[in-house]
């Protein structure tokens, strides 16, 4: 065989053997950032939550009057790159065991479920016996809006 | 490996230069390390992610609310699965599935239920809740899981 | 142009951009592990402030003191300070820090403690304490 011929698909088995590897390695680097990044994230919506909660307490008129912030520095500092999303439902029951939902606060989006955000969920039975669900998603910002 | 691999494929490439023969030894050794790369890329994808515990925490949030008139007891006294099953799916958060599981005092399985979807893999229980019924002396022991 | 000599001319530029290559390569892993390990200290950090939020959401709620356990994969130092939490880790002989602060009404009583793995006791009042199990915390 022509050895030009040859070298040609070498050099085309090398570019593809390199591509590949190079691929491969930013793959490996962004998987092992989201890896660490993902905990952060959580934790992030964690103490979010918790605060809400420890500013709320059990009180309904409390929660009747909250509105959600969704700026983190609220929250947690520093928080650079971190976006939130809260989302608190009330609910009801009747005495047969039927779920009435009495209001939702929600911000800043109607949807808020981005591709990457990672999600607390906690709830907390008030003093009236009806129940808050609360939903907060964190998000880096850079994985769809949220 | 590649060489006999090569000779066994294709008898033609007997007459084939020492390039050639390196060139189809990188391809043989391209194939391996690709087909290695998508199996462990498609394991990795298909592994269950693992449970979240704040949802462990949630369903047992939601007995205690549900608990709180009475309205638990009742439900799992009459057997009536399909209000808890409203009722439980009304306050789960969007996506996320449930079993629910009522178990005697010594721990024998009265009857449970799940919701479509559920997995254990990927699921968060609640610690045991006592429910006192009315009916009956002993209480039941309730546990909520709920995965996403 | 001899045969020789592009031969040689070949086989030098080949060995100076392989040479090239894998100190980009050393330069850009080294840089990346940088980055990696400093992301894990924040992302320690954050989990640490979070256990303590956690734990003191609950025991407002419960009225009840609540403890919480907090593990991190490898042994860190982490300083709390009202509202802070610092977390010290030490990579390739640097220290790498990262802090925390709640901006919630919680008190974390001074610490300064060395371990991978920590309690956090919360008080329904708001104020939280980190530990080690069988260790007293060292006042700052």
């Amino acid at each position: 065989m022509d050895q030009a011929f040859e070298a040609t698909i070498a050099f085309a088995i090398f570019l593809a053997a390199f591509s590949v590897s190079q691929y491969t390695a930013v793959a490996v680097y962004e998987s092992s950032m989201d890896r660490i990044d993902k905990p952060r994230l959580e934790a992030a919506a964690c103490i979010v939550a918790s605060e809400i909660l420890m500013q709320n307490g059990n009180s309904s008129e409390r929660w009747s009057s909250w509105e959600p912030v969704c700026e983190p520095g609220c929250y947690l500092s520093p928080a650079p790159g971190v976006e939130i999303a809260i989302r608190a439902t009330c609910y009801s029951i009747d005495p047969s065991g039927g779920i009435t939902r009495i209001w939702i606060k929600q911000g800043p989006a109607m949807h808020p479920l981005g591709a990457g955000a990672q999600k607390y969920v906690s709830g907390i039975v008030l003093g009236d016996g009806t129940f808050v669900r609360l939903e907060v998603y964190a998000s880096d910002g850079l994985s769809g809006e949220l | 490996m590649g060489s006999l691999i090569r000779q066994a494929i294709s008898p033609q490439t007997k007459g084939w230069g020492r390039g050639v023969a390196l060139i189809f030894d990188c391809m043989v050794a391209c194939v391996i390390m690709i087909i290695g790369l998508a199996a462990y890329s498609s394991l990795a994808t298909q592994a269950p992610p693992e449970p979240d515990q704040c949802l462990g925490d949630y369903a047992t949030h939601v007995l205690s609310f549900l608990d709180s008139n009475g309205c638990l007891a009742r439900l799992i006294e009459g057997h009536d699965s399909s209000a808890v099953r409203r009722a439980i799916g009304e306050l789960l958060p969007e996506g996320a599935s449930y079993c629910l599981c009522v178990y005697s005092p010594s721990w024998e399985l009265n009857w449970s239920f799940s919701s479509q979807g559920f997995d254990w893999r990927n699921a968060a229980a609640s610690s045991p809740y006592l429910v006192s019924c009315e009916s009956n002396p002993e209480p039941y022991l309730v546990t909520l899981a709920i995965s996403e | 142009m001899d045969r020789s000599v592009t031969t040689i001319i070949l086989i030098a530029s080949l060995l100076a951009s392989g040479s090239l290559f894998a100190s980009t390569s050393a330069a850009f892993w080294e840089r990346a592990s940088m980055v990696m390990e400093e992301s894990a200290v924040r992302c320690m950090a954050f989990q640490m402030a979070a256990g303590a939020a956690e734990a003191a959401s609950e025991a407002a709620q419960s009225g009840t003191a609540v403890k919480t356990y907090v593990i991190f994969s490898e042994e860190a130092l982490v300083e709390a300070s009202g509202t802070s939490i610092t977390v010290v880790s030490t990579f390739k002989g640097s220290l790498i820090n990262a802090s925390v602060s709640l901006m919630g009404r919680i008190d974390i009583q001074p610490s300064k403690i060395s371990s991978s793995s920590f309690i956090v006791t919360a008080y329904p009042n708001g104020t939280a304490i980190i530990s080690v199990s069988g260790q007293r915390a060292e006042g700052i």
